[in-house]
């Protein structure tokens, strides 16, 4: 007991520094030494340089292939703080939406808004001879010939029978109006481009250059741009 | 000029928002007070805040979010201008944030729950003291331990070589295992305004030890 009341006493009796807070200068200059002292511990620049050969070693760690010296250290700094910022401090963050639809019965794409021109029910498709399997036909679309692609023939994948949840999805892009022809339409996604994730690259997919990235963990979104743009589309010349 | 009480914990779910809350509302029976959410996007201090003004409760309290340390420090120069006390929620992070709080505070407090995890990330925190204090800033830090089963030896023997351990105090005060902290906290409400004599005792044994802690 008596130890403890010198303890309380002790605690009550403030120094000087403590009853002078709070200096807020000193709170920013300690906050912004947060990277000289603590934190990843600096390689020291006895390590290899960024360019120099690597020593040869059995086994290399991730660390080991990375830049070492300081130059390159600071680089690599700067670009960590930049990406450790909040989500609302990313000025570059777009907030966009995509249309999500299936191909098949659980594959899951977007296409970004941008490039949406209208949904169209499928109705009157006339199939147009000497066509590769990718053009589904045609349609009259308020008097102009649409032509339009099954994305399932162009990616490859296996064919099923059209149900009453197909659509058109028209979309724009170069002055050019295409028809895609999806096999249902789930509905608008919000997402910002930081939520995108790279594609994974694996062995077997041929649709690798049309994904702009995996949205969500299931959702392939479609670079429009290379889609429409690739010259294996253009069969009239 | 106000007092800054900051909380911080590196852990996250050691009971920060609900220390925060809890001693901001009590506090703000005393005197003008302001809360700072430094924990934004998760914001529970915040948001907390933003339900009892909602119901009409704030009183003399204002509550504020900031983003990063350069908000944080400014917010707090103005508020401490204004207020008595200024109690600051930090976030789960040894970032910029906590070691301004931790350097701007009269009173710094780290909630602590008697588990291996909540020492072991505490041990970081102390290492930012002696930091500081090789840096010639003092930095008047106690544990408050939450979460505590009084009646368990091994959460008193584990609280004890804590305490040696990190070489830190402890408030003598202890905040028990209850459910009216997360229901009144869900609630907008502060424990003092919960049907549990218990946990509305424990707490007014706390704020009492932490304004004799401020010397008010």
């Amino acid at each position: 007991m008596a130890k403890r009341r010198v303890k309380q006493n002790q605690d009550t009796v403030l120094g000087d520094a403590i009853l002078a807070k709070p200096d807020f200068e000193q709170a920013l200059a300690f906050a912004e030494s947060l990277n000289q002292t603590t934190g990843v511990p600096f390689v020291p620049s006895a390590e290899p340089r960024l360019h120099d050969p690597l020593p040869a070693v059995s086994v290399q760690s991730a660390v080991a292939l990375m830049p070492q010296d300081a130059a390159s250290r600071r680089v690599l700094e700067a670009r960590a703080r930049a990406l450790a910022k909040p989500l609302s401090q990313q000025r570059h963050a777009l907030h966009d939406q995509y249309l999500r639809f299936r191909l098949g019965a659980v594959e899951r794409y977007g296409i970004p808004y941008a490039y949406l021109e209208e949904l169209l029910y499928v109705g009157n498709l006339a199939r147009v001879p000497c066509t590769p399997a990718f053009v589904s036909g045609v349609v009259n679309h308020r008097g102009e010939l649409l032509t339009i692609l099954d994305l399932k023939q162009f990616f490859r994948m296996p064919a099923v029978a059209m149900s009453d949840e197909a659509r058109i999805i028209v979309v724009k892009h170069d002055g050019m109006r295409t028809g895609l022809l999806v096999d249902g339409v789930d509905g608008n996604v919000a997402y910002q481009d930081t939520e995108v994730s790279p594609p994974l690259s694996s062995e077997g997919v041929s649709n690798m250059e049309y994904v702009l990235g995996i949205h969500d963990g299931s959702v392939t979104l479609l670079n429009l741009k290379a889609l429409l743009g690739d010259p294996a589309l253009r069969v009239h010349r | 000029m106000g007092r800054i009480i900051g909380i911080v914990q590196v852990k996250g779910g050691v009971g920060r928002s609900t220390l925060a809350t809890n001693l901001a509302a009590a506090l703000a029976r005393h005197g003008r007070t302001a809360l700072i959410d430094a924990d934004v996007p998760q914001g529970t201090s915040a948001s907390w805040g933003k339900l009892r003004e909602e119901t009409g409760r704030l009183g003399q309290l204002t509550v504020a979010g900031v983003a990063d340390y350069r908000a944080l420090v400014s917010k707090a120069r103005e508020l401490v201008a204004v207020n008595d006390f200024v109690v600051i929620d930090g976030p789960p992070r040894l970032a910029e944030v906590t070691r301004a709080i931790m350097v701007m505070s009269r009173l710094c407090l780290i909630p602590l729950g008697a588990s291996a995890a909540e020492i072991w990330a505490t041990a970081d925190l102390v290492k930012t003291i002696k930091e500081a204090s090789a840096r010639r800033l003092d930095i008047n830090a106690r544990i408050v331990w939450n979460r505590f089963r009084e009646h368990t030896r091994s959460a008193r023997e584990l609280g004890d070589a804590a305490e040696k351990q990190l070489g830190l105090t402890a408030l003598h005060s202890k905040l028990g295992y209850r459910v009216a902290y997360s229901e009144a906290l869900a609630r907008g409400l502060s424990v003092a305004e919960w049907p549990d004599r218990h946990a509305q005792e424990e707490f007014a044994a706390l704020v009492a030890e932490i304004k004799q802690q401020l010397g008010v």
